[in-house]
Parts: C-alpha cells; structure tokens; sequence
C-alpha cells in the first residue's frame, strides 16, 4: 500500500482503537491509580498537618482566652485589697463587699469570683450565680495544702482557683467558675473553615462549633466517622481536655478528588473518543465501501466498463480505489483486445479450434464451421474425433499426447483429413499448439481446407510435365540471365541441341561467349535492348563453344522485374538455326 | 496539719462521749503535763517574732519545770502556727480550746488575728496572754469576764508615745502610713488621739493592704501634704515596703519614719539593710538587752537563753528581744497564777491572774501584773525609741 498525504492509513484507526487507546487508557488508568496512590498520603499528611494547624490556631485562640482569665484570676490573687480582706476581719466588711459587688471578669462578666480562706471557706463573692461546683477536697488539697493552681474545664463549665500567697504561704484562695452559659462566650471562636470540638477529660463535649458532630454535654464519640479527620491539640493547664478541629474528608482532600475527577473523566473522554473513532472509522470504511460496491454493481449492470470509483476515505480505500480504477482500466484493455482476437479468429478464413486436454472441443470460429458445416453449438463440448475421424483423429491424439513446447511434433504443419457433415473427406494443413492455462493444457488447432491447393497443384503438376515433355522433345532452350545479364539457367535442352555443357556458359555474358560482330548493327541495337531492358525479338548471332564450333542461335528475351519493380533479368528461348538443324526443323532464319 | 485535725476531732469525739469517759479522761489527765499552747505566726512575714515568743515561753517552762513544774505538773508547750491569718488563729484556738488541760494560750504578734479569735477566746474560756500584739481592742475586748491578759505595748498608749517621741525630735507635721487592719485603725484612735490633745491633727493618713507592693504613692501623698515625719504601723513585710518607698525618694525629700514595732517581728533588718541605712528610721521597742530595766535579772535570762539557744553569741543577737522578754514574764505570772488556783481550770486561773499580787519580772517589777480592770501589765514607762544599728542589733535611742 502506498500512503496517501493527507489519508490516514485505515489500519491507523483499528490500531488507534485496538492498541493505542486502550493502552493509552490502561496507562492513564494506571498512572492515575499510582498517582492517586501516591499523592493519597501526601494529601493526607498535607491535610492533616493544615487540620494540625487550625486546631493548634484555634488552641492559640482559646488558650489565650483561659490564660487571659487565668491572669485576671492571678491578678485577683495577689490584689492587696483581696489579701488584705483575709486579716482584716474586721474591717473587710467596710470594703470588700463593695469590691466584690463591682467585680467582673474582663471578656467574661458573667463569672463567679468568689473569695476563700485558707480552708476554702468561702468568704466573699461577686453577684454572679453562673458558676460550676468546686470540691473541697481539690481545693484544700491543690490549692491550700500545696499551694498550687488548680484549674479544671469540664462540659459542666470552667474553675480557676488560685491561691493568695502571702509570705510564700497560703492563706486564702481566690476562685473563678463559669458555667455551661459563660462557656459559649470563651469558646466562641466566630465562623472557622473547620468544626471544632472541645472536650473534657471525660471525653464529654465541652462546646461543639456544630450540631452535626457533637453536642455540648454529651460524651464525643468519633468512632463510625471514618470519613472524618481529626486533628487535637491539649489544652494547656487542663489535663485531657482537648482541641479536636474536624474536617469532613471529602473536604480536606478535595484537591486528591479533583484529581480522581478529573482522571475519570479523562478515561471518559477516552473512552468515548474511542467509542467516536469506531464510529467515525465505520461510517468512513462503510461509505468508501459502498461507493466501490454501486461502481461495481452498475458495471455488472450496464458492462460499461467506463464506469470509475471516485477515490476517497482512508489510505487503503483511497488505494483501493485507485487500484480498481486501474483494474478497470486493464480489464477495458483486455477486454478490447479480446474483442479484436476474438474478431480476428471470428475472421480468419483459416479454421481455429480449441480442445481441452480430453480432446473436447471449446471453441470453434466461424470458418472452422464453414469447413465442417456443423454450427457452433453442434460441435462445442463434442470430441474433435467429429471433425477429424479415422486415421486423422489417431494422429491427432498422438499429437496431443506431447505438450512438450519443443517437441518436434508440436507446431509442426500436419496434413491430415477432416470429415464435413456430409461427410465429404476434407484435405486439411493443421498445426497444433499447446498452452497451459491454469496448470491444464488445452490445444489451439489452426487449420486450412487445402482442397482447392491441392487442385492447382495437381493442375501445375500437369502443366509442368506437359510443358517439361514438350521441352525435352523441341530443338529450342529456355535461357535465363541474372541482373548482370549473366547466364544463369539454361532448360536441359540447351545441352542436347548445342551439345555443350551449359557450364560453361553459366556465369558470363552473352557477348563472351559469341563468335565476334559485336559491333555490327545488330549486335549494338540487341546491346542497347538490354541496356534498356527491352523485350527483343529473333536476334541471331554465332554461339562459340569450348570446341571452337560455332552454332547460329536466335534468340528471344523477355526482361523479370520483382514485386518492387526492380530489374532481376531476363527470361527468354533460344534455338538453334544452323542448316543442319534447319533442315530438321524446317523452320527459323539463317545466322547472320 | 491534716493528722492534727483528724486528731482534734476524735478528741472532740471522745469529750462528746458523756460524763463518764469525760471524768476518767480528766483523772488521767490531771497527773500529765498542763499545756500551754502558742498561737503564733511561726512561718510567715513575721515568723521571727513568733520565734522569739517561743523561746521566751519556753525559756519560761524550763524555768518553771526546772523547779518543779505547777501543782506538781510539768508545763508543756503546744505550737500552732497561724501565720497572721486571723482563720487560721480561729481555727488554732478551736483546737487549744478543746484541749481539757490546756490552760492557757500565748498569742503572737498580729492584732488582728488577737481581735479574730476573742469571742473563741471567750466561749471555750481561754486564757489568751498577748506578750506582743498591741491592738488596744484584745484587751478592751467588752468581754466579761476578760480572758485576755497582756504583757506588751498598749497601742492607746504607744500612739501618745510615739507621738511624744516626734514632737521631741522637732516634727509639727505628722503623716500617718498604717495598715488597714485593726491594728492600724487601734493606732490611727490612739494616734489622733493624742494629737488632740496636743491641739493638732495628721497631714494625713494613708492606708495600705497586706499583700501591696508599692506605697510610694501614699508616701507621696503623705509628703505633698507637708509631713515632715511618718508615722508608720507595719509588720515587717509591708514596713519594708514603706522604708524602701522612702529610701527611694531623693535624699532632701526624705522624711524621718517613726515606726510601731511591728516591723521587727521578722527579718526586717536582713531584708532592708541598705534603705535602713538611707532613712532615718526608729521604732518603739519595750526591752532590751543593752539597756534592760533590770541589768541582773536580764543577765541570768540572757545566761539562759544562750544555754538554750548556743548559736546567739551576744545579747543583741537575741532574736526580737521584746517578744522573748514579755513571754518569759507572762508565762512566769501565768504559772504563779494556776499554782495560786491549785488547778488547771481556766476560769479560776483566770481569776487568780486578776490577783497576783507581784512578780519581779524582765521588764518591770509587776505589783500586781494585773487586776480585774486592767490585764495591760505595762504602760508607757516601760517604752523606749530604738533603731538598728549596722550589724542588725536593736539599739535604744538614748543608749551612749
């Protein structure tokens, strides 16, 4: 196949559609899947840090927020009015109900500040009644006995207690409680990306940013939430009260899902260009296809084999196209050619007939049944044994027994009889040829009904003989001379009559072998006669034999020319017209 | 603290028991030794004063144990600690209170953890002796009868004196820095108080919180007012605190402090040392080994407490002598009290400290210590003006 610019080969779809897309698509399948592989834990650990991130930012928010009341606490635990409120009994009662009156948390006036000896005896307190249940036990054992901070942030709300140091000891405590209602206010960190929960060291829910993945005061359970991640940050000063950001996983690895997308989609669109192609490559090979099919249909129709395929579609359809244009243009050749053969056999006056290797007759031209006067139909398929019986038909046979190209039988001229219908023998001149077609010999026999040869051979035969009797038995010789006008026949009666060899004579010139006078008129008028190549008529002059005798011949001469007209010689009679022969004969003039 | 309080209340549950285990407990108790308890701030601001009446007590019951003890019994001291925190104190004098032969309580420096326990004091009837807090409402009380007996400055008459003392160096105009405590307002009645009567009035009075930081404001205050002296009530704590207010002050606008002698119930001197030496600052003292009432009696106390304390090298070593000197002498007229009562209990105890007739003591020759309208031992003869000297000692004024 020759690839066309501009046609794409047609193999180049099925290999597009067979190797390349589906390989493609495996490829892209696979690289996608390794990819997606790949990039999941990338993805994840990315999310995860980001998720770390807000959480630790979100920690930042409200650590600072508890550190901030922790420091107004801190600032309340050393106020000289506070530590001065737990010796002067007596006088506290002048001011430090007013203080605490007035006393508010900065950001949280809703909490509980409370004033506690040395037991945890509450002594004093602000007027807010939102505050959680502090136990003794803890109180006395952190804050007083040791002289620690105690703090604790559960679902139930938020407690500071921090002691009053006076002189490196213990001597009260100051105690801040915000409940459930003031935590809304610690924990409200605005709207933020992710969800947040906050919970206890009892895994309870201290606040929950959203409704959907916990509620405040209820006990976190995360487990059954795979498609959740899940970052956690402690919350400093409170044992195991954490900082959980959440963050749907659909969300957090939107990125990694775009990329899944956008691989699904690219397989799609694979896929479907693959789908597009088979189409496109159907509907292509289907209608370049379809215009060979009407081309051909229409030339089985009409047998016009001027009919020709617009070439178009895909290389090899293009080619094939093309290709059959061609075909068609040799078959319209052929077919011309056949017509003129089949013309010339039809023709031919010579008889042509062709037998398969059986000796069945295939065909047979008009002048072969013309000879045999059967009809075409009457001798197809019919042993040639019908045409040439007897002894012709053996001979026949033997012949075709060799199909040897270079057998000396083969293509030789045979004469052998035919047999008409009238069962007339028929003198025939038949040469045989063999050709193989196919691997089977068949046999083409061209003959000639020599019938009307043989008649005038037979009729020249006669008159050869009677003209050769009536030489043999005259005193006259027939004469030939070349182009030269040398001799160069003489009729057997030449020897007879003049009694010479006629070799001597052959070869020269009339003029050298007479008796002299060439000069004389005659001479020069029979000179100039065959200068011209003039007929001339009883020229006599003296013959001078190799015995010296000298014979008085009279002569006629006629010029030859050839078909082209060209001067070859000249034919003529000569007789001897010495007395003794004039006396026999009786007849001719007397040498001059 | 905690297996004291467990024992407190299995005590209080075995006294909750009926009469006959009360009696049987009491016979056994009676042939053991009677307690003293001391109620002191043993381990805060003013521990050193604490300290010192420990010792002056305990000086006193070896003393009195090294002759035979009382009614044939030895006195054993009790030490609670309660920091100045008057709860705490409350919560000290509920445990001594419950304590069959506990006889009597020794108080320490702070007023108003004295005025926080006195109606305690008085319904478990408990001898309190206050051999240092000078609040005049721990004696005038307005309980009767009065449990509390002292041997120690009456603020009443610390405030005169210390005004005397001003007015002598050449001060017209007084600026008062006291703490907001009932210490402070006994000085600011008896410091007003004695003005008056000299036809003056303060400049000014700034009070101050236990537990501030910073009282140059008020000490500010006091000077833009035209105080040309101070007079400071503070325990050691916060009198540092002023003094370093002052010290901090420009040489020339320095103004002299004369201070009640709370101050030196702790490390007063150790912690101030270098603004002691910028300002000019004395305070009220009672005794002192340098200058004693009594040079023989406080020779044989001083031979005593070194026996007893090896490491004070020099009488001026002792620690807050005052604390030491009036706790060895109420402890003394406390055992001649019950050795007077023939027992241990506390009312009749009471009553004999009301007629003692006399006691040759540190700080004076007591006759009587008290009566029945005056449990203040001392007045203001028994005052001195003193300030430290460069090694740390309590110098009088007046010593040459």
């Amino acid at each position: 196949m020759t690839p066309k610019a501009g046609h794409l080969p047609v193999s180049f779809f099925p290999y597009l559609l067979l190797r390349v897309l589906p390989v493609a698509a495996i490829i892209m399948t696979a690289i996608g899947a390794a990819g997606l592989i790949a990039t999941q834990n990338i993805a994840e650990e990315k999310a995860d840090e980001l998720l770390a991130e807000q959480s630790a930012y979100t920690r930042t928010i409200v650590q600072y927020r508890i550190d901030n009341i922790g420091a107004q606490v801190e600032n309340l635990s050393v106020n000289a009015l506070i530590v001065n409120g737990l010796i002067d009994l007596e006088g506290r009662e002048g001011y430090l109900p007013a203080f605490f009156r007035n006393l508010r948390l900065a950001g949280h006036p809703q909490a509980k500040i409370e004033l506690a000896d040395y037991k945890g005896r509450i002594l004093y307190k602000n007027g807010n009644s939102n505050g959680v249940y502090v136990p003794p036990g803890q109180l006395r054992e952190q804050v007083i006995e040791n002289g620690w901070k105690w703090s604790r942030l559960t679902a139930d709300g938020l407690a500071l207690v921090y002691p009053i140091q006076y002189a490196n000891h213990t001597e009260g405590a100051v105690i801040v409680t915000l409940g459930k209602s003031g935590l809304g206010r610690l924990f409200d960190i605005g709207t933020q990306y992710n969800e947040t929960v906050i919970v206890d060291a009892d895994g309870r829910a201290i606040t929950s940013s959203s409704s959907d993945f916990a509620s405040a005061g209820s006990v976190f359970v995360n487990s059954g939430n795979e498609n959740r991640r899940l970052a956690s940050s402690p919350l400093e000063g409170f044992t195991g009260v954490k900082i959980l950001t959440m963050q749907r996983n659909d969300v957090a690895l939107a990125g990694q899902h775009w990329l899944r997308n956008v691989l699904i989609v690219g397989i799609a669109i694979a896929l479907a260009a693959l789908g597009g192609a088979i189409a496109f490559t159907a509907f292509i090979a289907k209608r370049d296809v379809s215009r060979l099919s009407n081309v051909i249909r229409k030339i089985g129709e009409t047998k016009d084999m001027g009919q020709r395929v617009v070439p178009s579609g895909p290389a090899e359809l293009f080619v094939l196209s093309e290709d059959f244009n061609m075909m068609l243009e040799t078959l319209q050749r052929t077919t011309a050619s056949f017509d003129y053969v089949d013309s010339i056999i039809s023709n031919s006056v010579e008889g042509i007939v062709t037998i398969d290797s059986a000796g069945l007759i295939e065909t047979i031209n008009p002048a072969a049944t013309r000879t045999f006067g059967y009809s075409e139909q009457e001798t197809v398929g019919q042993n040639i044994s019908l045409l040439i019986p007897r002894d012709g038909s053996a001979a026949l046979n033997q012949l075709l027994k060799n199909t040897d190209p270079g057998a000396a039988t083969v293509n030789q001229q045979q004469t052998l009889f035919g047999q008409h219908k009238n069962s007339t023998p028929i003198p025939l001149e038949l040469t045989v040829t063999p050709m193989n077609v196919d691997g089977d010999y068949k046999f083409i026999g061209i003959f000639r009904d020599i019938t009307e040869r043989q008649k005038a051979e037979r009729a020249l035969q006669e008159s050869e003989s009677r003209y050769r009797q009536l030489s043999e038995l005259s005193s006259d010789w027939v004469w030939e001379m070349d182009e030269n006008l040398r001799f160069s026949y003489f009729s057997p009666s030449f020897e007879k009559v003049t009694g010479t060899d006629p070799s001597f004579s052959l070869g020269k010139t009339r003029q050298e072998v007479s008796a002299g006078e060439l000069s004389s008129d005659r001479w020069q008028a029979h000179l100039a006669d065959l200068a011209a190549h003039r007929e001339f008529r009883n020229f006599c002059y003296g013959f001078v034999g190799p015995d010296g005798r000298e014979l008085r011949i009279s002569i006629n001469g006629r010029p030859i020319f050839d078909d082209d007209g060209s001067f070859t010689g000249y034919r003529g009679s000569a007789s001897d017209v010495n007395p003794s022969a004039q006396g026999k004969k009786g007849t001719g003039s007397g040498p001059d | 603290m905690t297996r004291l309080t467990i024992r407190t209340f299995v005590t209080l549950m075995v006294l909750s028991w009926g009469h006959t285990s009360w009696n049987t407990a009491a016979l056994a108790e009676e042939t053991g030794p009677i307690f003293i308890g001391l109620d002191a701030d043993m381990s805060s601001g003013a521990a050193e004063g604490g300290e010192a009446i420990r010792r002056g007590g305990d000086l006193a019951i070896r003393d009195i144990n090294g002759k035979g003890g009382v009614l044939g019994r030895p006195l054993k001291m009790v030490v609670r600690d309660h920091r100045g925190n008057p709860a705490r104190g409350k919560d000290n004098i509920l445990e001594f209170a419950a304590i069959e032969q506990m006889v009597a309580v020794l108080g320490g420096i702070h007023t108003p953890v004295a005025l926080h326990e006195l109606k305690d004091i008085h319904d478990g009837k408990l001898i309190y002796l206050s051999p240092w807090a000078a609040g005049t409402p721990i004696v005038d009380n307005g309980h009767s009868p009065n449990y509390v007996f002292r041997i120690s400055v009456r603020d009443a008459l610390a405030g005169g004196f210390m005004v005397d003392q001003a007015i002598k160096s050449g001060h017209k105009k007084l600026g008062l820095l006291f703490e907001r405590t009932g210490w402070g307002r006994s000085n600011e009645r008896a410091v007003k108080t004695a003005l008056k009567k000299l036809g003056m009035e303060p400049v000014g009075l700034e009070w101050f919180n236990w537990g501030v930081v910073d009282v140059s404001a008020e000490v500010d205050r006091l000077i833009q007012r035209g105080a040309d002296a101070v007079i400071l009530v503070a325990n050691p704590r916060e009198g540092g605190i002023a003094l370093k207010a002052m010290a901090d002050r420009p040489k020339n606008k320095r103004i002299p402090i004369i201070s009640h002698w709370g101050i030196t119930g702790g490390n007063f001197f150790a912690d101030n040392r270098d603004a002691l030496a910028n300002v000019n600052f004395s305070f009220l003292q009672t005794f002192s080994f340098l200058k004693p009432p009594f040079p023989d009696r406080a020779k044989e106390f001083f031979a005593a407490y070194q026996r007893t304390f090896p490491e004070t090298m020099r009488p001026e070593n002792v620690l807050s002598p005052v604390g030491a000197a009036h706790a060895y002498d109420i402890i003394q007229i406390l055992a001649k009290a019950v050795t007077m009562a023939g027992t241990t209990d506390r009312p009749k105890v009471r009553d004999a400290l009301e007629n003692i007739k006399f006691y040759a003591g540190l700080m004076k020759d007591y006759a009587p210590p008290f009566t029945p309208t005056r449990h203040d031992a001392l007045d203001s003869g028994s005052f001195i003006m003193a300030r430290y000297d460069a090694n740390g000692a309590i110098r009088p004024l007046d010593l040459k």
